[in-house]
């Protein structure tokens, strides 16, 4: 094993808050930091959702791709 | 593979599917943060492999799966339940650096001198690389 490596992180930030930024930003790193979200409607275009980031609010997901969902973190009315 | 109760993520080859092989895996339970190593091997393209377990218990949640590389936030996955559908797994092999140019992800150039790092990047690629400390 060479010294020289990639950290893998994997963080769990359930609820209102960001993984703070300390944490994710280390060179050599690879993070992922998963946020619960809440769907507030049922439409298929855009969904709505709460939570999930230091602003709060509503947040929109678009169905950019094919191989997932790309969520989008801009606000939405 | 490191895992906090239902999340898991992995760092995969992209040409041949091998997951990297993890050294020191680390879970603290408390914080919510499990880490592990993988060697960097440069020039290599990877995808970074992210999900939920099947588990039916947690199928209607939802969840944002946020991807860093490099303290640089890359894309954000939708997991969890949507239109009826559940989805359990996502990957990201790279980013747009234009509408219509995608790049994969690389292991950048490894440069053992110096103190400072940084991220370079190349035409075809999305390259991290670093310096020994």
């Amino acid at each position: 094993m060479r010294d020289l490596v990639y950290q893998v992180v994997l963080i769990h930030t359930e609820g209102v808050g960001n993984a703070d930024n300390e944490t994710l930003a280390g060179l050599g790193t690879i993070a992922v930091a998963f946020h619960k979200v809440q769907v507030l409607d049922g439409s298929t275009k855009t969904q709505h959702f709460r939570g999930g980031d230091s602003a709060g609010g509503k947040q929109s997901i678009n169905e950019t791709t094919k191989k997932g969902l790309d969520y989008s973190f801009c606000q939405v009315s | 593979m490191p895992q906090i109760d239902k999340f898991k993520a992995s760092i995969v080859n992209t040409k041949t599917g091998t997951v990297f092989e993890e050294f020191k895996p680390n879970v603290n339970k408390e914080n919510s943060r499990a880490e592990c190593y993988i060697e960097c091997q440069t020039g290599t393209e990877f995808k970074v492999v992210f999900g939920l377990d099947s588990h039916l218990e947690y199928t209607l949640q939802s969840f944002v799966a946020r991807v860093i590389l490099d303290g640089k936030p890359m894309a954000a996955k939708f997991l969890g339940q949507l239109d009826g559908k559940t989805i359990f797994e996502s990957a990201v092999e790279g980013v747009y650096t234009s509408e219509s140019r995608f790049v994969t992800f690389a292991f950048g150039d490894t440069l053992f001198t110096g103190e400072r790092s940084r991220l370079s990047s190349c035409p075809n690629s999305y390259r991290g690389c670093r310096k020994r400390r």
